[in-house]
């Protein structure tokens, strides 16, 4: 008797305690969103491709890298944690782009990606404390080292970000 | 009569026998040598070869092409990384047998300095934001996270902190994710380490390649990179070709920041 009151009690501490482990990592509920539509800076074309996730991108030329006549920025405004570019490969020679990622604490980070070598969602950063939101910039400049023309362009699609 | 005619009979058989020859020649030295591994064993070195060194330094000439043929542009490069975050690289310029410095880039594994010497700017980056936890690279294509049909790239942390050109080929784990179609097709040698070569197609049915690897056999990382033209065969885009290469060498006495003087600080 004794052992099957133990046996209960045992048991029913073991489900306690794995209801109060679980209980957190169901509150953080995982999303993923897509960055705002934000632009600023240079004008951005519409293309549609099939490369692109969903089948639409925007896209700009980059600068002439002997005089930067066509300079110019963007900004998209994103969430918190892991943050993914989606490149869009739509044939022909990419460039590289230079993101600048800023923490609205202040933090701030810069990652090159070289277009050219890559078609899907490419992880390009992420910010420790969850609470923390900011925003990407690229530019059209030319980065050091890489193969840079008039004739490549740059097809922004998606910045995504996942919160817990 | 009869001694002409043998002359010219002899004649004609040495001329057979050079053109055999030449012709046997010349199918030897287009001959592929034949690679040492399959495929899926290029592509698991490709995974894991951040775990086959410990520290890598050299040179390397990166050369982008215009459509005549014509050198667009041309840098040198030089670079040293550790596989636990330290990273030392130049770049310059080449112009003619101009050679002007452009970038500089340092990091000690927690905080990275990047020097652009034409713009005269400077930024310094902590490396935190990165991925500090390697465990968490695909080691295989099994392990690739797809969202939409489309993979989620996850670079090694140097090779998305550092500005390199050269990085992703260096830290070729994820280059292995990408969703298309890697070939074997041969062996080489590239600044005297052998090596095995690889055609990367974007999709299955694609006719011709869009790249070409030299991949190092002992370690994994490509030593030389031909971008190629999916319209034109062979027609190569751009070029990097890695002209020396130590592997597990000391390089902590080229971990020195730059100094700031004179120089803008970009963030």
């Amino acid at each position: 008797m004794k052992f099957t009151i133990r046996f209960f009690y045992s048991s029913l501490l073991i489900v306690v305690a794995l209801l109060i482990g679980t209980l957190p990592v169901l509150g953080a509920i995982y999303t993923i969103s897509e960055t705002s539509s934000d632009f600023f800076g240079v004008s951005l074309t519409n293309v549609s491709a099939l490369s692109c996730n969903n089948g639409n991108a925007k896209a700009t030329q980059q600068a002439t890298y002997s005089t930067f006549t066509a300079s110019g920025s963007w900004y998209a405004y994103v969430g918190t944690r892991d943050w993914e570019a989606f490149i869009c490969h739509n044939g022909g020679s990419l460039p590289a782009v230079r993101y600048h990622i800023v923490a609205n604490t202040g933090e701030n980070w810069y990652t090159t990606v070289n277009f050219e070598n890559w078609l899907g969602y490419v992880d390009i950063g992420n910010f420790d404390n969850s609470n923390t939101s900011g925003r990407t910039q690229m530019t059209n400049q030319c980065v050091t080292g890489y193969a840079c023309d008039s004739y490549r362009w740059i097809y922004y699609d998606w910045v995504r970000y996942s919160t817990w | 009569m009869k001694s002409k005619n043998t002359l010219v009979a002899g004649l004609f058989v040495l001329c057979l026998v050079a053109l055999l020859a030449i012709l046997v020649q010349s199918r030897a030295a287009n001959k592929p040598v034949s690679a040492s591994v399959d495929t899926p064993t290029l592509v698991a070195r490709l995974f894991n070869s951040h775990n086959l060194w410990k520290t890598i330094s050299g040179t390397a000439a990166i050369t982008y092409y215009n459509a005549d043929g014509a050198i667009q542009q041309a840098f040198s490069d030089q670079f040293a990384y550790s596989a636990d975050g330290l990273a030392a690289v130049e770049v310059n310029q080449i112009d003619g047998a101009q050679s002007a410095r452009t970038m500089t880039f340092i990091s000690d594994g927690v905080t990275a300095m990047q020097v652009t010497w034409g713009a005269g700017t400077y930024v310094v980056q902590s490396t935190e934001h990165f991925m500090q936890d390697l465990t968490a690279l695909p080691a295989s294509a099994a392990q690739v996270e797809t969202r939409d049909g489309f993979p989620v790239i996850k670079r090694h942390p140097i090779a998305m902190f550092s500005p390199d050109p050269l990085v992703d080929f260096l830290f070729p784990v994820g280059l292995a994710q990408r969703q298309g179609i890697y070939k074997v097709v041969g062996a080489d040698e590239v600044s005297s380490r052998k090596t095995t070569v690889v055609e990367y197609f974007w999709a299955a049915d694609d006719v011709l390649p869009v790249a070409r690897y030299w991949v190092d056999d002992e370690i994994g990382i490509i030593l030389q990179v031909h971008n190629l033209d999916q319209e034109k065969p062979d027609r190569v885009l751009g070029e990097i070709m890695i002209t020396s290469l130590s592997v597990d060498q000391p390089i902590e006495s080229l971990i020195v920041f730059p100094q700031t003087d004179g120089l803008t600080k970009e963030n």
